[in-house]
């Protein structure tokens, strides 16, 4: 009789677990039912209600000096390269949004616009962390291909919406497209300084999709550049143990980071007009081995699968190999590369830890700042932009 | 039975509840820690780091924990049902027979 209680109570307690299982498993059977989003709506012809919110946050920033000031010196303090993605990443977007909806064309336009005026103001150095100051850089003169191939990307991609005979910025496109072909055409390995020798993957893709964007505007051929680049980065910048292209390599191509998240999926965005075929590969390994799932949730990872890095600024802190700035950047490419299962796992995901909360129409996500917002919108909205690239590069070659 | 489901209901619904109240009162802000790559000592504080936990916690409970514990007390809100549509009364401890 005095055991009865006891009994009674661990049945109970057996019975409450068992049901927290059974819970759990059909939650986990359940869960793409449950949580993963509709991703049919960012391929469709209207703006899906998120990406309006997000332009709307972003519109909201933008349109007061006083606050858009703000915005950039608080990113500027926590890290001065945030400050330069976040503003160019954004055009990107914007020119994304403009060629999708002619409604949104004129707006978009009009911010892309004070965005290259705003960046261009800053001195290039500007945009660096402070180790670029320790050493000098090895090609003179010197120069930063973060700074000139994410800037001159930005400014080609607002000629790309519209491209006026008097555009003010015309002049200075040409000048850093320059600038960037050079520094990668000066480099044993074709891949250029972004910062006192180290040449990231992020950057040279992005300057390379910059010269590509370039070339359909201007008429111009770069396309042996293109080549010999993808030729040298097959044969000697490639990861063995993964297949994976460096994170980072020295002027005269020696390794200095392996595979990362936060490189990869840039890399595989900027090569995706400018060396298309090495994209596709570079897609397959990435997916493979540098996204995790659970249940239905899907997250990019800072190191492939069975290796491991130091955590350091654009890696952010990985718990159980999640990589944020590799979740956010894997959006983009998966998003380029049409891969609405993988899309649609990350943006689940998204929706989990990113914590997004709308206020007076106006979304933005809470464990985030100004540069993962305009990463988040730039993989909802990237897809256009590409697309019109090649298409008039079709029209160019067909017409030769 | 009756008081297995309520109490699983409570602590499923609660905490999920808490990420509005935690919002109500700013401490949400300090979600923004999370992308902040440069942690020093005293920055962010530790109320911050409670309020990022807690922020954190009860969004997750919100989007995710809150159904798992619906879900879990189902069953027991079932068998509490069908007991009282059997009996005409609700369950209540009664004398031993």
């Amino acid at each position: 009789m005095t055991n009865r209680p006891r009994l009674s109570f661990l049945r109970r307690a057996l019975l409450v677990a068992l049901s927290l299982a059974g819970s759990c498993a059909a939650l986990w059977v359940l869960s793409p039912h449950l949580f993963l989003p509709d991703v049919d709506v960012y391929f469709a012809a209207d703006m899906p209600p998120d990406v309006r919110a997000q332009l709307d946050h972003f519109y909201h920033v933008w349109d007061d000096p006083a606050r858009r000031d703000a915005a950039l010196e608080a990113m500027q303090k926590l890290n001065p390269e945030w400050e330069l993605i976040g503003s160019t990443f954004l055009g990107y977007s914007l020119a994304n949004v403009a060629l999708k909806y002619p409604s949104e064309r004129e707006r978009a336009l009009r911010h892309m616009d004070v965005i290259i005026e705003q960046t261009l103001k800053k001195p290039w150095r500007e945009y660096l962390l402070a180790y670029s100051r320790e050493r000098p850089f090895v090609r003179r003169p010197e120069g930063s291909l973060m700074v000139d191939g994410e800037v001159s990307l930005l400014i080609g991609l607002r000629r790309l919406v519209r491209d006026e005979p008097d555009y003010r910025y015309r002049g200075e496109h040409r000048r850093l497209v320059a600038r960037c072909v050079d520094a990668m055409e000066a480099g044993p390995a074709l891949w250029a300084e972004s910062y006192p020798d180290e040449c990231w993957l992020f950057c040279n893709a992005l300057a390379l999709a910059s010269v590509k964007v370039f070339d359909v505007l201007e008429g111009a051929d770069h396309s042996d550049l293109f080549r010999r680049w993808e030729e040298r980065a097959r044969k000697h910048l490639v990861h063995p143990g993964t297949g994976i292209l460096h994170s980072a390599v020295t002027l005269q191509g020696k390794p200095v980071q392996p595979p990362e998240g936060s490189s990869i999926w840039v890399g595989i965005y900027g090569l995706s007009i400018a060396a298309p075929e090495l994209a596709r590969e570079q897609y397959e390994r990435a997916t493979e081995l540098m996204t995790g799932r659970i249940a239905c949730f899907r997250y990019g990872r800072e190191w492939p699968v069975g290796m491991r890095g130091q955590w350091d600024i654009d890696s952010g802190l990985t718990p159980a190999g999640m990589g944020p700035a590799s979740t956010g950047f894997a959006l983009i490419a998966s998003k380029e590369r049409s891969d609405r299962e993988l899309v649609a796992g990350l943006l689940a995901m998204l929706d989990l830890v990113g914590v997004p909360r709308e206020h007076d129409g106006r979304l933005r996500y809470q464990s985030s700042n100004l540069v993962g917002d305009a990463v988040f919108l730039l993989g909802k909205t990237t897809g256009p932009a590409w697309t019109e690239v090649r298409r008039r590069d079709t029209l160019r070659s067909t017409s030769r | 039975m009756r008081k297995t489901w309520i109490v699983l209901a409570v602590v499923g619904v609660v905490p999920a509840l808490g990420f509005y109240v935690l919002e109500w009162t700013g401490a949400t802000e300090a979600l923004r820690y999370v992308s902040t790559t440069t942690w020093r000592p005293g920055s962010p504080s530790l109320w911050d780091l409670a309020c990022l936990a807690a922020g954190l916690v009860t969004w997750v409970w919100l989007k995710l924990l809150v159904f798992v514990f619906l879900l879990a007390a189902c069953p027991f809100a079932v068998a509490d049902l069908s007991t009282v549509l059997k009996r005409g009364r609700t369950t209540r401890k009664g004398p031993c027979r």
